[in-house]
Protein backbone atom coordinates (compact mmCIF):
# COMPACT_ATOMS: atom_id res chain seq x y z
CA UNK A 1 0.00 0.00 0.00
CA UNK A 2 2.61 2.23 0.78
CA UNK A 3 4.56 1.56 -2.48
CA UNK A 4 1.60 2.45 -4.39
CA UNK A 5 1.00 5.65 -2.78
CA UNK A 6 4.71 6.79 -2.96
CA UNK A 7 4.27 5.89 -6.95
CA UNK A 8 1.17 7.71 -7.14
CA UNK A 9 3.43 10.87 -5.07
CA UNK A 10 6.10 10.66 -7.09
CA UNK A 11 3.63 10.73 -10.36
CA UNK A 12 2.00 14.08 -9.07
CA UNK A 13 4.60 15.63 -7.96
CA UNK A 14 6.18 15.18 -11.76
CA UNK A 15 2.70 16.31 -12.82
CA UNK A 16 2.91 19.53 -10.58
CA UNK A 17 6.46 20.71 -11.91
CA UNK A 18 5.81 20.53 -15.42
CA UNK A 19 2.51 22.77 -14.42
CA UNK A 20 4.63 24.99 -12.04
CA UNK A 21 7.29 25.43 -14.91
CA UNK A 22 4.86 26.87 -17.34
CA UNK A 23 3.03 29.05 -14.90
CA UNK A 24 6.08 29.90 -12.77
CA UNK A 25 6.11 33.62 -13.05
CA UNK A 26 2.79 33.80 -12.16
CA UNK A 27 2.99 31.67 -9.19
CA UNK A 28 2.70 33.45 -5.65
CA UNK A 29 3.55 31.54 -2.85
CA UNK A 30 0.60 31.74 0.03
CA UNK A 31 1.42 33.76 3.65
CA UNK A 32 0.54 32.54 6.69
CA UNK A 33 -1.35 35.24 8.35
CA UNK A 34 -3.09 35.71 12.14
CA UNK A 35 -6.62 37.47 11.58
CA UNK A 36 -5.60 41.10 13.79
CA UNK A 37 -9.46 41.37 14.52
CA UNK A 38 -12.74 39.64 14.50
CA UNK A 39 -15.26 40.74 12.12
CA UNK A 40 -17.16 43.94 12.88
CA UNK A 41 -20.76 43.17 14.65
CA UNK A 42 -22.66 42.23 17.02
CA UNK A 43 -21.64 39.08 18.87
CA UNK A 44 -22.88 36.12 20.88
CA UNK A 45 -20.13 35.02 23.74
CA UNK A 46 -21.23 31.33 24.34
CA UNK A 47 -19.58 29.65 27.76
CA UNK A 48 -18.28 26.11 26.91
CA UNK A 49 -17.63 25.67 30.67
CA UNK A 50 -15.49 22.57 31.35
CA UNK A 51 -14.80 20.94 34.97
CA UNK A 52 -11.60 19.55 33.84
CA UNK A 53 -8.81 21.80 31.26
CA UNK A 54 -9.88 24.89 29.81
CA UNK A 55 -13.50 26.59 28.97
CA UNK A 56 -14.12 27.90 26.24
CA UNK A 57 -16.05 31.41 25.49
CA UNK A 58 -17.14 31.27 22.16
CA UNK A 59 -17.91 34.07 19.95
CA UNK A 60 -20.57 34.25 17.22
CA UNK A 61 -22.02 36.75 15.14
CA UNK A 62 -25.43 37.35 16.53
CA UNK A 63 -26.82 37.72 13.00
CA UNK A 64 -25.59 34.67 11.08
CA UNK A 65 -23.96 32.61 13.83
CA UNK A 66 -20.60 32.74 12.34
CA UNK A 67 -18.08 31.52 14.28
CA UNK A 68 -15.05 34.43 15.00
CA UNK A 69 -12.87 32.83 17.10
CA UNK A 70 -12.83 31.90 21.39
CA UNK A 71 -10.74 32.97 24.70
CA UNK A 72 -9.78 30.28 27.02
CA UNK A 73 -9.69 30.94 30.15
CA UNK A 74 -9.23 27.43 32.86
CA UNK A 75 -11.42 25.43 34.58
CA UNK A 76 -15.47 26.17 35.63
CA UNK A 77 -14.58 29.22 34.86
CA UNK A 78 -17.28 32.53 34.75
CA UNK A 79 -17.52 35.56 33.06
CA UNK A 80 -18.51 38.88 32.65
CA UNK A 81 -18.98 41.18 29.84
CA UNK A 82 -18.61 45.41 29.90
CA UNK A 83 -21.30 47.55 28.81
CA UNK A 84 -19.18 48.65 25.35
CA UNK A 85 -18.99 44.69 24.68
CA UNK A 86 -15.47 45.51 24.42
CA UNK A 87 -14.02 43.84 27.63
CA UNK A 88 -14.50 40.49 29.25
CA UNK A 89 -13.79 39.41 31.92
CA UNK A 90 -13.56 35.90 33.39
CA UNK A 91 -12.63 33.76 36.96
CA UNK A 92 -11.71 30.36 36.52
CA UNK A 93 -9.46 27.36 38.18
CA UNK A 94 -5.98 25.80 37.31
CA UNK A 95 -4.98 22.57 38.66
CA UNK A 96 -1.75 22.28 38.87
CA UNK A 97 -2.03 18.78 37.53
CA UNK A 98 -5.14 19.18 35.85
CA UNK A 99 -6.81 16.95 38.12
CA UNK A 100 -4.96 17.57 41.32
CA UNK A 101 -2.20 19.08 42.88
CA UNK A 102 -2.42 22.61 44.12
CA UNK A 103 -5.21 25.71 42.87
CA UNK A 104 -4.64 28.86 41.20
CA UNK A 105 -7.47 30.96 40.82
CA UNK A 106 -6.98 33.67 37.66
CA UNK A 107 -8.81 36.72 36.58
CA UNK A 108 -8.59 37.39 32.73
CA UNK A 109 -9.48 40.84 30.81
CA UNK A 110 -9.57 39.99 27.77
CA UNK A 111 -9.67 42.13 24.81
CA UNK A 112 -12.43 41.31 22.73
CA UNK A 113 -12.11 43.18 18.96
CA UNK A 114 -8.80 40.62 19.00
CA UNK A 115 -9.54 37.53 21.68
CA UNK A 116 -6.55 38.24 23.61
CA UNK A 117 -5.57 38.67 26.96
CA UNK A 118 -5.00 41.95 27.92
CA UNK A 119 -3.75 41.17 31.54
CA UNK A 120 -4.40 38.76 33.97
CA UNK A 121 -3.67 38.39 37.74
CA UNK A 122 -4.10 35.69 40.41
CA UNK A 123 -6.75 36.34 42.73
CA UNK A 124 -8.01 34.31 46.17
CA UNK A 125 -8.47 30.52 45.14
CA UNK A 126 -11.77 30.12 47.30
CA UNK A 127 -13.55 30.64 44.01
CA UNK A 128 -16.51 28.57 44.02
CA UNK A 129 -16.11 25.52 41.34
CA UNK A 130 -19.80 25.75 40.15
CA UNK A 131 -21.98 26.14 36.46
CA UNK A 132 -21.61 29.44 35.35
CA UNK A 133 -24.21 32.15 36.14
CA UNK A 134 -24.61 35.63 35.73
CA UNK A 135 -24.62 36.08 39.17
CA UNK A 136 -21.32 34.51 40.46
CA UNK A 137 -19.36 36.84 38.23
CA UNK A 138 -20.66 40.71 38.25
CA UNK A 139 -19.40 43.80 37.71
CA UNK A 140 -20.33 47.37 39.57
CA UNK A 141 -22.24 49.64 38.12
CA UNK A 142 -19.41 51.99 37.37
CA UNK A 143 -17.54 49.00 36.10
CA UNK A 144 -14.33 49.83 38.57
CA UNK A 145 -15.25 46.43 40.75
CA UNK A 146 -15.49 42.68 40.12
CA UNK A 147 -17.49 40.90 42.49
CA UNK A 148 -16.84 36.75 42.55
CA UNK A 149 -18.41 34.50 44.40
CA UNK A 150 -16.58 31.88 46.63
CA UNK A 151 -17.35 28.47 48.24
CA UNK A 152 -15.26 26.21 50.37
CA UNK A 153 -18.45 25.65 51.04
CA UNK A 154 -18.43 29.08 53.50
CA UNK A 155 -19.72 31.64 51.18
CA UNK A 156 -18.40 34.98 50.75
CA UNK A 157 -17.88 37.41 47.90
CA UNK A 158 -14.11 38.77 46.35
CA UNK A 159 -14.11 42.10 45.49
CA UNK A 160 -11.82 42.64 42.95
CA UNK A 161 -9.97 46.44 42.34
CA UNK A 162 -10.16 46.69 38.68
CA UNK A 163 -7.81 49.81 38.80
CA UNK A 164 -5.20 48.37 41.11
CA UNK A 165 -5.41 44.85 39.05
CA UNK A 166 -5.72 43.53 42.59
CA UNK A 167 -8.29 41.93 44.81
CA UNK A 168 -9.62 44.44 47.24
CA UNK A 169 -11.44 42.43 49.85
CA UNK A 170 -12.95 39.16 50.73
CA UNK A 171 -16.60 39.56 52.29
CA UNK A 172 -17.95 36.80 54.32
CA UNK A 173 -21.79 36.05 52.88
CA UNK A 174 -22.89 33.57 55.27
CA UNK A 175 -26.11 31.26 54.31
CA UNK A 176 -26.24 33.60 51.11
CA UNK A 177 -25.53 33.07 47.22
CA UNK A 178 -24.95 35.54 44.20
CA UNK A 179 -23.80 38.86 44.13
CA UNK A 180 -26.38 41.62 42.35
CA UNK A 181 -24.64 44.98 42.17
CA UNK A 182 -26.72 47.37 42.80
CA UNK A 183 -27.69 50.44 40.96
CA UNK A 184 -25.10 52.94 42.14
CA UNK A 185 -22.60 52.91 44.61
CA UNK A 186 -20.19 49.99 45.70
CA UNK A 187 -22.87 47.58 46.97
CA UNK A 188 -24.38 44.39 46.37
CA UNK A 189 -27.35 42.27 47.52
CA UNK A 190 -27.24 38.83 47.73
CA UNK A 191 -29.73 35.80 48.39
CA UNK A 192 -29.89 34.08 51.87
CA UNK A 193 -30.75 30.56 53.13
CA UNK A 194 -33.41 32.02 55.57
CA UNK A 195 -35.67 33.20 52.98
CA UNK A 196 -34.27 37.15 52.99
CA UNK A 197 -32.12 38.90 50.68
CA UNK A 198 -28.58 41.10 52.21
CA UNK A 199 -26.97 43.84 50.84
CA UNK A 200 -23.65 44.45 51.56
CA UNK A 201 -21.13 47.73 50.80
CA UNK A 202 -17.94 48.24 50.55
CA UNK A 203 -15.22 50.74 50.71
CA UNK A 204 -12.63 51.82 48.15
CA UNK A 205 -10.34 51.19 50.90
CA UNK A 206 -11.40 47.47 51.50
CA UNK A 207 -13.15 48.05 54.57
CA UNK A 208 -17.38 47.16 54.92
CA UNK A 209 -19.63 46.55 57.23
CA UNK A 210 -22.81 45.04 58.52
CA UNK A 211 -25.27 43.65 55.69
CA UNK A 212 -28.91 45.30 55.49
CA UNK A 213 -31.02 42.35 55.61
CA UNK A 214 -34.38 42.18 54.73
CA UNK A 215 -37.56 40.68 56.33
CA UNK A 216 -38.22 37.41 55.32
CA UNK A 217 -39.15 37.53 52.00
CA UNK A 218 -39.70 33.54 50.36
CA UNK A 219 -40.01 30.18 51.80
CA UNK A 220 -37.01 28.43 50.84
CA UNK A 221 -38.83 24.77 50.89
CA UNK A 222 -42.77 25.98 49.36
CA UNK A 223 -41.46 28.55 47.17
CA UNK A 224 -37.37 28.41 46.36
CA UNK A 225 -35.93 31.23 44.49
CA UNK A 226 -34.24 30.77 41.52
CA UNK A 227 -30.42 32.73 41.58
CA UNK A 228 -30.91 34.44 38.52
CA UNK A 229 -32.39 38.12 38.86
CA UNK A 230 -33.17 40.80 36.12
CA UNK A 231 -32.89 44.60 37.10
CA UNK A 232 -35.74 46.79 36.65
CA UNK A 233 -34.39 50.55 37.83
CA UNK A 234 -34.19 50.02 41.72
CA UNK A 235 -35.56 46.82 41.90
CA UNK A 236 -34.52 43.23 41.67
CA UNK A 237 -36.90 40.74 39.90
CA UNK A 238 -36.66 37.13 40.36
CA UNK A 239 -38.39 33.81 39.49
CA UNK A 240 -39.44 30.90 42.18
CA UNK A 241 -39.94 27.94 41.75
CA UNK A 242 -43.66 27.60 41.77
CA UNK A 243 -43.79 30.44 39.06
CA UNK A 244 -44.10 33.68 41.08
CA UNK A 245 -41.96 36.45 40.12
CA UNK A 246 -40.95 38.73 43.43
CA UNK A 247 -40.36 42.26 42.90
CA UNK A 248 -37.30 43.39 45.59
CA UNK A 249 -35.85 47.18 46.10
CA UNK A 250 -32.30 46.97 46.93
CA UNK A 251 -31.92 50.45 46.87
CA UNK A 252 -31.98 51.42 51.01
CA UNK A 253 -30.37 50.01 52.98
CA UNK A 254 -31.80 46.77 53.36
CA UNK A 255 -33.90 45.36 50.68
CA UNK A 256 -37.75 45.60 50.36
CA UNK A 257 -40.34 42.91 48.84
CA UNK A 258 -42.30 45.66 46.79
CA UNK A 259 -44.56 42.26 45.51
CA UNK A 260 -45.34 39.21 43.65
CA UNK A 261 -46.58 38.13 40.51
CA UNK A 262 -47.60 34.42 39.82
CA UNK A 263 -47.05 33.60 36.37
CA UNK A 264 -49.30 29.91 36.14
CA UNK A 265 -51.98 30.58 38.35
CA UNK A 266 -55.37 29.34 36.62
CA UNK A 267 -52.80 27.84 34.06
CA UNK A 268 -53.86 23.89 33.39
CA UNK A 269 -50.76 21.70 33.10
CA UNK A 270 -48.39 22.03 35.68
CA UNK A 271 -46.40 24.39 34.55
CA UNK A 272 -43.26 25.60 36.11
CA UNK A 273 -39.87 27.78 35.42
CA UNK A 274 -37.12 25.71 34.68
CA UNK A 275 -33.56 26.34 33.75
CA UNK A 276 -30.11 27.67 34.54
CA UNK A 277 -29.88 31.22 33.42
CA UNK A 278 -34.21 31.38 32.81
CA UNK A 279 -35.34 34.68 32.73
CA UNK A 280 -34.17 37.42 30.85
CA UNK A 281 -35.42 41.45 30.30
CA UNK A 282 -35.88 43.73 27.42
CA UNK A 283 -36.03 47.19 29.14
CA UNK A 284 -36.89 48.89 26.14
CA UNK A 285 -40.28 46.76 25.96
CA UNK A 286 -40.52 46.66 29.26
CA UNK A 287 -40.82 42.64 28.85
CA UNK A 288 -39.25 40.23 30.56
CA UNK A 289 -38.74 36.42 29.06
CA UNK A 290 -38.94 33.23 30.93
CA UNK A 291 -38.04 29.24 30.52
CA UNK A 292 -41.19 27.00 30.93
CA UNK A 293 -42.10 23.22 31.74
CA UNK A 294 -44.97 22.03 32.12
CA UNK A 295 -46.04 18.55 34.52
CA UNK A 296 -43.64 20.30 36.89
CA UNK A 297 -42.48 18.03 39.65
CA UNK A 298 -39.95 18.34 42.70
CA UNK A 299 -36.63 17.74 41.04
CA UNK A 300 -37.76 19.08 38.08
CA UNK A 301 -36.76 22.95 38.78
CA UNK A 302 -33.69 22.44 36.03
CA UNK A 303 -35.47 20.45 33.06
CA UNK A 304 -35.01 22.12 29.93
CA UNK A 305 -37.81 24.47 28.74
CA UNK A 306 -40.72 23.43 26.26
CA UNK A 307 -41.69 26.76 25.92
CA UNK A 308 -40.57 30.71 26.95
CA UNK A 309 -43.38 32.86 28.13
CA UNK A 310 -43.25 36.62 27.58
CA UNK A 311 -43.87 38.50 30.56
CA UNK A 312 -45.50 42.31 30.40
CA UNK A 313 -43.52 43.98 33.05
CA UNK A 314 -46.14 46.64 33.68
CA UNK A 315 -48.55 44.98 34.12
CA UNK A 316 -46.97 41.85 35.41
CA UNK A 317 -48.84 39.01 33.25
CA UNK A 318 -48.03 36.50 30.53
CA UNK A 319 -49.04 38.14 27.41
CA UNK A 320 -47.30 35.29 24.83
CA UNK A 321 -46.28 31.09 25.13
CA UNK A 322 -44.45 30.11 22.52
CA UNK A 323 -42.52 26.79 21.51
CA UNK A 324 -39.05 26.10 23.22
CA UNK A 325 -35.96 24.54 21.69
CA UNK A 326 -34.88 22.79 25.45
CA UNK A 327 -33.09 25.92 26.31
CA UNK A 328 -31.70 26.46 30.05
CA UNK A 329 -30.43 29.80 29.34
CA UNK A 330 -31.99 32.73 27.78
CA UNK A 331 -29.98 36.27 27.14
CA UNK A 332 -32.13 39.19 25.03
CA UNK A 333 -30.77 42.37 23.30
CA UNK A 334 -31.72 45.80 24.74
CA UNK A 335 -32.81 47.07 21.17
CA UNK A 336 -35.60 48.13 20.87
CA UNK A 337 -36.90 45.02 18.61
CA UNK A 338 -36.02 42.60 21.36
CA UNK A 339 -33.65 39.68 19.94
CA UNK A 340 -33.58 36.05 21.95
CA UNK A 341 -31.03 33.78 22.24
CA UNK A 342 -31.39 30.79 23.96
CA UNK A 343 -28.88 28.26 25.21
CA UNK A 344 -29.80 24.52 24.73
CA UNK A 345 -29.21 21.74 26.82
CA UNK A 346 -27.29 20.43 23.48
CA UNK A 347 -25.37 22.72 23.67
CA UNK A 348 -26.82 24.95 20.76
CA UNK A 349 -27.30 28.97 20.33
CA UNK A 350 -31.12 29.57 18.81
CA UNK A 351 -32.33 32.56 18.29
CA UNK A 352 -35.62 33.84 18.43
CA UNK A 353 -37.56 36.96 16.43
CA UNK A 354 -39.77 38.63 19.00
CA UNK A 355 -42.99 40.39 17.60
CA UNK A 356 -44.43 42.62 19.73
CA UNK A 357 -47.70 43.77 20.63
CA UNK A 358 -50.63 42.78 22.50
CA UNK A 359 -49.83 39.11 22.83
CA UNK A 360 -45.90 38.58 22.05
CA UNK A 361 -44.59 35.77 19.26
CA UNK A 362 -41.05 34.10 19.58
CA UNK A 363 -40.07 32.52 16.10
CA UNK A 364 -36.90 30.62 15.66
CA UNK A 365 -34.92 32.54 13.37
CA UNK A 366 -31.70 30.34 13.39
CA UNK A 367 -29.62 27.83 15.67
CA UNK A 368 -26.13 27.16 15.48
CA UNK A 369 -24.38 23.82 16.97
CA UNK A 370 -21.79 25.09 19.14
CA UNK A 371 -20.80 21.38 19.42
CA UNK A 372 -20.28 22.68 23.56
CA UNK A 373 -20.22 19.78 26.16
CA UNK A 374 -21.70 22.15 28.92
CA UNK A 375 -23.56 25.34 27.09
CA UNK A 376 -23.57 27.42 30.64
CA UNK A 377 -24.03 31.12 29.50
CA UNK A 378 -24.69 33.46 26.87
CA UNK A 379 -23.54 37.01 27.44
CA UNK A 380 -24.99 40.02 24.26
CA UNK A 381 -23.16 43.23 23.61
CA UNK A 382 -25.84 44.83 21.95
CA UNK B 1 -49.88 8.90 51.74
CA UNK B 2 -50.37 11.45 49.40
CA UNK B 3 -46.77 12.48 49.76
CA UNK B 4 -45.52 8.97 48.74
CA UNK B 5 -47.64 8.59 45.95
CA UNK B 6 -46.65 11.80 44.34
CA UNK B 7 -43.01 11.33 45.13
CA UNK B 8 -43.09 7.30 43.56
CA UNK B 9 -45.15 9.16 40.30
CA UNK B 10 -42.45 11.63 40.48
CA UNK B 11 -39.87 8.93 40.77
CA UNK B 12 -41.17 7.56 37.49
CA UNK B 13 -41.14 11.11 35.70
CA UNK B 14 -38.09 11.48 36.29
CA UNK B 15 -36.73 8.14 35.21
CA UNK B 16 -37.81 8.37 31.85
CA UNK B 17 -36.91 11.94 31.57
CA UNK B 18 -33.10 10.99 32.59
CA UNK B 19 -32.76 8.15 30.08
CA UNK B 20 -34.09 10.16 27.72
CA UNK B 21 -31.86 13.53 28.68
CA UNK B 22 -28.49 11.50 29.65
CA UNK B 23 -27.53 10.64 26.24
CA UNK B 24 -27.26 14.07 25.51
CA UNK B 25 -25.06 15.14 27.96
CA UNK B 26 -21.22 14.35 28.40
CA UNK B 27 -20.30 15.79 31.61
CA UNK B 28 -19.88 19.06 33.64
CA UNK B 29 -22.54 19.76 36.27
CA UNK B 30 -26.16 21.30 36.35
CA UNK B 31 -27.80 19.97 38.97
CA UNK B 32 -26.05 19.76 46.41
CA UNK B 33 -27.53 19.35 51.50
CA UNK B 34 -30.68 18.97 53.26
CA UNK B 35 -34.55 19.96 53.20
CA UNK B 36 -33.85 17.77 57.05
CA UNK B 37 -31.68 21.16 57.48
CA UNK B 38 -28.91 18.49 57.51
CA UNK B 39 -25.39 19.76 57.47
CA UNK B 40 -22.64 19.36 55.61
CA UNK B 41 -21.00 16.42 56.58
CA UNK B 42 -17.52 15.07 57.10
CA UNK B 43 -16.11 12.27 54.58
CA UNK B 44 -14.69 10.63 57.63
CA UNK B 45 -19.02 10.18 58.94
CA UNK B 46 -20.20 8.76 56.34
CA UNK B 47 -19.70 4.93 56.94
CA UNK B 48 -22.44 3.79 58.06
CA UNK B 49 -23.37 0.41 57.12
CA UNK B 50 -27.21 -0.36 57.63
CA UNK B 51 -29.00 -3.18 56.86
CA UNK B 52 -30.67 -1.40 53.85
CA UNK B 53 -27.37 -1.83 52.50
CA UNK B 54 -26.89 -5.19 51.98
CA UNK B 55 -30.54 -5.75 50.96
CA UNK B 56 -29.89 -2.89 48.00
CA UNK B 57 -26.69 -5.50 46.93
CA UNK B 58 -29.24 -8.44 47.00
CA UNK B 59 -31.62 -6.36 45.04
CA UNK B 60 -29.47 -6.22 42.21
CA UNK B 61 -26.09 -4.32 41.05
CA UNK B 62 -27.61 -3.47 37.92
CA UNK B 63 -30.79 -0.98 39.20
CA UNK B 64 -28.14 0.85 41.42
CA UNK B 65 -26.04 1.47 38.03
CA UNK B 66 -29.46 3.14 36.56
CA UNK B 67 -30.10 6.87 37.73
CA UNK B 68 -33.62 5.50 38.30
CA UNK B 69 -32.27 3.89 41.50
CA UNK B 70 -34.49 5.15 44.79
CA UNK B 71 -31.05 6.89 46.26
CA UNK B 72 -29.88 8.75 43.47
CA UNK B 73 -32.94 10.83 43.59
CA UNK B 74 -30.88 14.33 43.71
CA UNK B 75 -27.41 13.24 41.92
CA UNK B 76 -26.07 14.80 39.45
CA UNK B 77 -22.89 13.66 38.58
CA UNK B 78 -21.28 10.09 36.91
CA UNK B 79 -22.30 6.63 39.07
CA UNK B 80 -18.92 6.16 41.14
CA UNK B 81 -20.32 2.36 40.50
CA UNK B 82 -19.83 2.89 36.78
CA UNK B 83 -16.60 4.60 37.50
CA UNK B 84 -14.47 1.27 39.03
CA UNK B 85 -16.00 2.31 42.57
CA UNK B 86 -19.21 1.72 44.02
CA UNK B 87 -22.73 2.72 45.01
CA UNK B 88 -20.71 3.71 48.75
CA UNK B 89 -17.17 3.32 47.86
CA UNK B 90 -14.91 6.10 46.01
CA UNK B 91 -12.84 3.92 42.69
CA UNK B 92 -8.82 3.25 43.87
CA UNK B 93 -6.75 5.98 43.47
CA UNK B 94 -8.91 8.25 44.48
CA UNK B 95 -10.34 9.98 47.90
CA UNK B 96 -13.50 11.16 49.02
CA UNK B 97 -14.85 14.50 49.72
CA UNK B 98 -14.69 15.86 52.80
CA UNK B 99 -17.63 17.54 52.39
CA UNK B 100 -21.01 16.95 50.90
CA UNK B 101 -24.74 17.55 49.34
CA UNK B 102 -27.62 15.27 50.78
CA UNK B 103 -30.66 13.90 49.58
CA UNK B 104 -33.81 12.75 50.90
CA UNK B 105 -35.05 9.94 48.73
CA UNK B 106 -37.61 7.54 49.46
CA UNK B 107 -36.80 3.84 49.18
CA UNK B 108 -40.03 1.86 47.79
CA UNK B 109 -39.37 -1.10 49.24
CA UNK B 110 -40.50 0.09 52.63
CA UNK B 111 -41.44 3.63 51.81
CA UNK B 112 -39.52 5.55 54.26
CA UNK B 113 -37.56 8.55 53.48
CA UNK B 114 -33.73 8.38 54.20
CA UNK B 115 -30.86 10.93 54.11
CA UNK B 116 -28.39 9.93 51.70
CA UNK B 117 -25.03 11.78 51.56
CA UNK B 118 -23.75 12.77 47.79
CA UNK B 119 -20.16 12.68 48.21
CA UNK B 120 -17.81 13.43 45.19
CA UNK B 121 -14.83 11.31 44.99
CA UNK B 122 -11.37 13.65 43.50
CA UNK B 123 -8.22 13.94 42.14
CA UNK B 124 -9.11 11.86 38.82
CA UNK B 125 -10.43 12.36 35.41
CA UNK B 126 -13.96 11.26 34.94
CA UNK B 127 -14.28 7.99 32.98
CA UNK B 128 -15.98 8.49 29.55
CA UNK B 129 -18.41 5.42 29.51
CA UNK B 130 -19.64 5.87 32.99
CA UNK B 131 -23.47 6.82 33.42
CA UNK B 132 -23.85 10.34 34.60
CA UNK B 133 -27.12 11.20 36.34
CA UNK B 134 -28.84 14.27 36.48
CA UNK B 135 -31.76 14.40 39.24
CA UNK B 136 -32.72 16.91 41.18
CA UNK B 137 -35.44 15.88 43.86
CA UNK B 138 -35.33 18.68 46.94
CA UNK B 139 -32.09 19.95 44.95
CA UNK B 140 -31.79 23.96 46.24
CA UNK B 141 -29.76 26.84 44.94
CA UNK B 142 -26.20 27.88 46.98
CA UNK B 143 -28.26 29.59 49.24
CA UNK B 144 -28.65 26.26 50.75
CA UNK B 145 -25.30 24.97 50.07
CA UNK B 146 -25.82 21.52 52.00
CA UNK B 147 -28.63 20.99 49.06
CA UNK B 148 -26.58 22.16 46.27
CA UNK B 149 -25.62 19.84 43.87
CA UNK B 150 -24.86 22.23 40.58
CA UNK B 151 -21.21 22.83 42.69
CA UNK B 152 -18.02 20.69 42.49
CA UNK B 153 -17.98 18.85 46.25
CA UNK B 154 -14.34 17.85 45.64
CA UNK B 155 -13.88 21.79 46.56
CA UNK B 156 -12.41 21.45 50.51
CA UNK B 157 -9.85 18.63 48.99
CA UNK B 158 -6.63 19.12 48.35
CA UNK B 159 -7.12 17.49 44.86
CA UNK B 160 -9.83 19.23 43.61
CA UNK B 161 -10.84 16.98 40.33
CA UNK B 162 -13.98 16.08 39.82
CA UNK B 163 -14.43 12.14 39.05
CA UNK B 164 -17.13 10.63 40.68
CA UNK B 165 -20.22 10.46 42.61
CA UNK B 166 -21.25 8.15 45.49
CA UNK B 167 -24.85 7.66 47.16
CA UNK B 168 -24.35 7.20 50.51
CA UNK B 169 -27.41 6.21 52.97
CA UNK B 170 -26.74 8.08 56.21
CA UNK B 171 -29.63 8.04 58.13
CA UNK B 172 -33.26 8.15 58.46
CA UNK B 173 -35.22 11.59 57.50
CA UNK B 174 -37.81 11.65 59.86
Amino acid sequence: MKTGYAITLVSAVAAGQAVAQDSAEEFVPETLTIEETISEGPNVFAMDQAWAGPSAVNVLGAEDFAMKGNMGPGTTAQMELSKDGKTLYTTSVYMERYTYGPVTVVMHEWDVPTLSVRREFEISNKLAHVESQNALLSLTSDEAYLLAQNATPATSITVVDLGAGAPLAEIPTPGCWGAFPAVEGMKFTTICGDGTLASYSFEADGSFGEPGKSEKIFDVDEDALFTNGVRIGSELVFVSFNGNLYFVDDSGEAPVLTGTAPLTEGVLGGWAPSGSELIAYNAPTNTAFVLMHSGAYNGSHKDPATEIWSVDMETRTVIGRSPAHHENGLAVTQTEEPVLYGATEDGNVVRYDVEMGDEVTLTQAGEFETGAGFLTLLKLDR
Amino acid sequence: MNKYIDRLLSGLDKAVETSARGSARSHGRRSFLARAGASVLGAAALTPVLPFDRRASAAGAETADECSYWRHCALDGNLCSTSGGSLTSCPPGSSASAVSWVGTCTNPEDGKDYLVSYNDCCGKPTVSSATFCYTSEGERPGYRMGLYNDINWCMANTDKGYHCTVSVVVGLAE
